[in-house]
């Protein structure tokens, strides 16, 4: 197939892309990758929130039997390595890849089949975990997973953890790798690095993130498979082995990993605020310096998380200075927002709200932060309910809210639809109410001494009344979150037209098309300023439109469809079932898939094909 | 972009006498020679300790200068990789050494 | 529309797109290589860590053989060299030389697996089987890792010749060779590190 005269030949002229189903498996568009990712991640959360609901459902009042213990401890586990890996880090993923390469005025990622690739590693990740509540049982052993409680002699679901989590760290690393060059290397003529929103320089820390904390978190994963698999003792103390050697290695992958959550957050945060409050960023350069040293430091924190292990004074009061210091450029962060919103013309859009929603729960949840990296007090309120508060005021006040900023802001702009700004809001108060119903009450029982992880409390403890708002905020917070999506499919079917820029917003998303055309740009565009499309809206030498950085040059040359990495993809999962179940053959099968697949898309050429864009320049 | 790299790339050959790369080959190659022997004798390690260090350190510089000029790119790359190899170090070192902490 | 032809506008698009690409081939290179350095250092730390903590079984200075090991270490010292040569004579339009020091590379990074295997055989007679104790089960971890990556730039050095001797290997795309040149050094680099801490320290010990 791939002969010279072939590979010599001029790509093929077409006026449009391919809008099959069969596309949606071959497509390298970074946008209809984003639409995966959005798609795949809503699903992912809400099969997290349905096990929330399960597991509030069975605390609502003492010493009740609706989920025994043995279902309670797998719902759990699914619930945080869920939310953690198969919603929130893909719902990131799938806005920086839509909106990344729009906004440093690119016509796409550096490299197009790798995100295809990042895509199909992480579904496949998410169906070897929740195929493991058919085959045997899911994993239970927390989403940190320790030793022993996942040790060779527990349950079959562990393996499920470890193959699933594999692939999608193997995903997180090949996405971390695309977007650092695609944001070094593709940026458009004038965008500067100190000219990118915010938002992309969330998308390269969070990226750098990934690329540093993935790799030690595989090695504990791969050990502690071997652990189960081959009988090696890794983990074993009777074996020489070290047990708190994995929560080493998870931890180190773990606290960077609270700040991939959080990062994306602030880079849409200190996208919506100047948007709604019409001013830029007050302080950029500070902010992106806070960005920088919250990603360094991210690194060196890890051990907070195991001060009641016994490493002694002198680690943990070394871990815990580490700690105190990030609060201090992420308090600059907070800064930031709020002086951005000091005397500014603010309007409460749906976006806004949540926006602004994000600042008081994000506050709340930083604050009790500064409490449990206390070592003394840390002892005290580890492994009770008031973690669970403070890392849900982080997660839900903090990440969602602000991904829920996001969908309201960025949505018209995908779908080319407005959504309904009344039911936007009512959504938004029943959420953010909701919210605080379920999370404030855990703070005070976690200080009465109710324990986490546990599928029952006793009435003795005094915790019934704080249990039963929990549980009934829980469903309050459900039926928020179901607003949001009635909201989408009734713009998806009857919506107003977006128009190009529904917010008269700031940044190069909104000088393209909604939906935004195959290519983004019919011409890359010329960044004279941060915030480029508002200067060009109101520069004195400008006609409010983005100017072009070229002469116009015809047909663009777009990347080529391509099943390679669905199928490099298909194979990993087929060996990673292999390995699951010890069947030499299939891992084999499996592996020689990717291989081939590895192999094929090195040495093949990718001619790609000239889009004739028709009509009207933009 | 293409006038920067044809530019390093002229540098590059200009700049690439084989014979270095012989010669320092050459050299790794004894120095490695040499602590094996050593630590073959099992000499004390204070003994070994500065040869051994010489070798590793000739060897990775020799290879870190092979990958530096290999790469007809601008110095920035390199230092994504060295941020990675800081933190390598970090998190090597601090699982060897942490639990011997008292 | 222009002054200039649409043909002219159009190549001299592709070319800066090719150029782009070949910059954007590199520098992932080297933030993914950055992300392996950090895999490889969780590994060796690990086997610090355990390092004499094994309750079982044969101990690294009963099994280890470091004049063989050493004559592994140059094999693979030599085989960089063999690989920059192949990269010099990439810039130099030389094809024949190309061919000829990849053609090396390979047989070098085959000698090096030859070793790997001959290596594990012998711990398996001496009873050091993957599971025997801690030492064993992160030894062959560790350098099961090294090994394989050793393999697929074997492979990837292979089809590179294939392709040069197909004529898809041209001038212009030097980066496809210079990649894999970089893959090859930190391989090595790794395992320089590795030889350091496992075996001669281990032997010193």
């Amino acid at each position: 197939m791939a002969t010279a005269e072939r590979a010599l030949r001029l790509p093929e002229v077409r006026t449009a892309e391919e809008r099959g189903f069969l596309s949606w498996l071959m497509t390298v568009d970074h946008k209809r990758i984003g639409v995966l990712y959005l798609l795949t991640s809503t699903i992912m959360f809400a099969a997290g929130g349905v096990e929330a609901l399960l597991m509030r459902t069975q605390l609502i009042r003492p010493d009740n039997a609706f989920l025994g213990p043995k279902a309670y401890d797998q719902v759990l586990t699914m619930h945080g390595t869920t939310m953690i890996f198969l919603a929130v880090i893909p719902l990131a993923a799938a806005f920086f890849n839509y909106f990344m390469p729009i906004m440093i005025g690119a016509r796409d990622v550096a490299f197009p089949r790798l995100n295809a690739l990042s895509y199909w590693l992480y579904l496949a990740g998410a169906v070897i975990l929740y195929s493991s509540w058919f085959l045997g049982g899911a994993p239970d052993a927390g989403w940190f997973n320790y030793v022993p409680l996942s040790d060779a002699f527990s349950g079959p679901g562990e393996n499920f953890y470890i193959l699933g989590l594999l692939l999608t760290g193997f995903s997180s690393i090949v996405s971390a790798v695309n977007f650092i060059t695609t944001i070094i290397n593709m940026r458009a003529p004038g965008m500067s690095l100190m000219r990118m929103p915010v938002f992309v320089w969330g998308t390269f820390l969070w990226s750098a993130l990934l690329l540093f904390s993935a790799p030690p978190f595989s090695v504990a994963l791969i050990l502690l498979l071997l652990d189960r698999i081959a009988g090696t003792g890794f983990f074993v103390p009777a074996a020489g082995g070290n047990a708190l050697m994995w929560q080493h290695l998870f931890w180190i992958m773990g606290h960077p990993e609270v700040y991939i959550l959080a990062v994306p957050a602030w880079g849409i945060i200190s996208e919506v605020i100047p948007a709604f409050a019409r001013k830029p960023l007050f302080g950029y350069r500070g902010a992106v310096i806070a960005l920088f040293a919250i990603t360094s430091l991210s690194f060196t924190v890890w051990s907070h998380h195991m001060f009641a292990t016994g490493m002694g004074p002198v680690v943990n009061d070394a871990f815990m200075v580490t700690t105190k210091l990030i609060s201090l450029p992420t308090g600059a962060l907070v800064f930031t927002w709020l002086l951005t919103l000091w005397g500014g013309r603010i309007r409460y859009t749906t976006a806004m709200l949540y926006a602004v929603g994000f600042l008081p729960v994000f506050i709340v949840g930083g604050l009790t932060g500064l409490m449990l990296a206390t070592a003394p007090a840390d002892l005290q309120l580890t492994d009770t309910y008031f973690v669970v508060g403070h890392f849900h005021y982080v997660a839900v006040g903090g990440i969602l809210f602000s991904m829920l900023a996001a969908a309201y802001y960025w949505l018209p702009k995908m779908t080319g639809k407005l959504l309904d700004e009344r039911l936007g809001k009512w959504s938004f108060w029943v959420t953010f109410v909701g919210f605080n119903l379920t999370f404030f009450p855990m703070h005070l029982s976690g200080l009465l001494g109710m324990p986490r992880r546990i599928y029952t409390y006793s009435p003795l403890l005094g915790v019934d009344v704080y249990n039963l708002l929990s549980t009934v905020g829980a469903y309050v917070l459900g039926v928020g979150l179901l607003l949001t999506i009635v909201n989408v499919v009734r713009s998806l079917a009857s919506g107003r037209k977006a128009g190009a820029d529904p917010w008269d917003a700031r940044t190069l998303e909104w000088a393209t098309p909604s939906p935004v055309p195959a290519y983004n740009f019919r011409v890359i565009p010329l960044v004279r300023s941060r915030d480029a499309l508002w200067y060009e809206k109101h520069a004195a030498d400008g006609d409010g439109r983005v100017r072009p950085s070229e002469e116009v040059a015809g047909a663009i040359h777009m990347p080529g469809l391509t099943y390679l990495p669905a199928l490099l993809s298909l194979g990993l999962l087929v060996a990673a079932y292999g390995v699951n179940f010890k069947l030499a053959w299939l891992a084999a099968l499996g592996g020689l898939v990717a291989f081939y697949s590895i192999f094929r898309q090195m040495f093949e050429a990718d001619r790609g094909y000239l889009l004739e864009p028709r009509g009207e320049s933009e | 972009m293409s006038a920067r790299s044809e530019a390093t790339g002229r540098r590059a050959e200009n700049e690439h006498p084989i014979g270095a790369y012989v010669i320092s080959t050459v050299v790794a190659a004894l120095l490695t020679v040499a602590a094996v022997v050593l630590a073959y004798a099992h000499v004390a390690i204070g003994l070994l300790a500065p040869l051994l260090l010489a070798m590793a350190l000739v060897q990775i510089f020799l290879q870190i200068y092979y990958l530096m000029h290999l790469n007809r790119s601008p110095r920035a790359y390199q230092v994504i990789f060295g941020i990675g190899v800081a933190l390598a170090v970090l998190i090597g070192v601090a699982l060897g050494v942490l639990d011997r902490i008292p | 529309m222009s002054s200039r032809p649409l043909e002219a506008l159009q190549q001299e698009e592709e070319e800066r797109e090719a150029a782009l690409h070949a910059e954007n081939v590199r520098l992932g290179f080297w933030v993914w290589l950055a992300s392996e350095a950090v895999f490889f250092a969780s590994l060796i730390g690990v086997y610090v860590a355990l390092e004499g903590r094994s309750v079982a079984g044969p101990t690294p200075t009963d099994v280890f053989d470091l004049p063989v090991t050493t004559l592994a270490t140059l094999d693979l010292l030599l085989s960089s060299l063999t690989m920059v040569l192949a990269v010099v004579s990439m810039w130099r339009r030389n094809q024949g030389a190309v061919k000829l020091w990849l053609a090396l590379t390979a047989l070098l990074g085959l000698a090096f697996l030859g070793f790997q295997a001959t290596e594990y055989s012998g711990f398996m007679r001496d009873g050091l089987l993957f599971n025997t104790n801690v030492f064993s089960a992160s030894f062959y971890t560790l350098t099961g890792f090294h090994g394989a990556h050793v393999a697929f730039g074997v492979a990837w050095i292979v089809g590179l010749l294939i392709s040069a001797f197909r004529g898809h290997l041209r001038p212009e795309e030097a980066h496809k060779l210079e990649v894999a040149g970089l893959y090859w050094h930190f391989v090595d680099v790794v395992w320089i590190v590795i030889f350091t801490v496992v075996y001669v320290l281990g032997t010193a010990a």
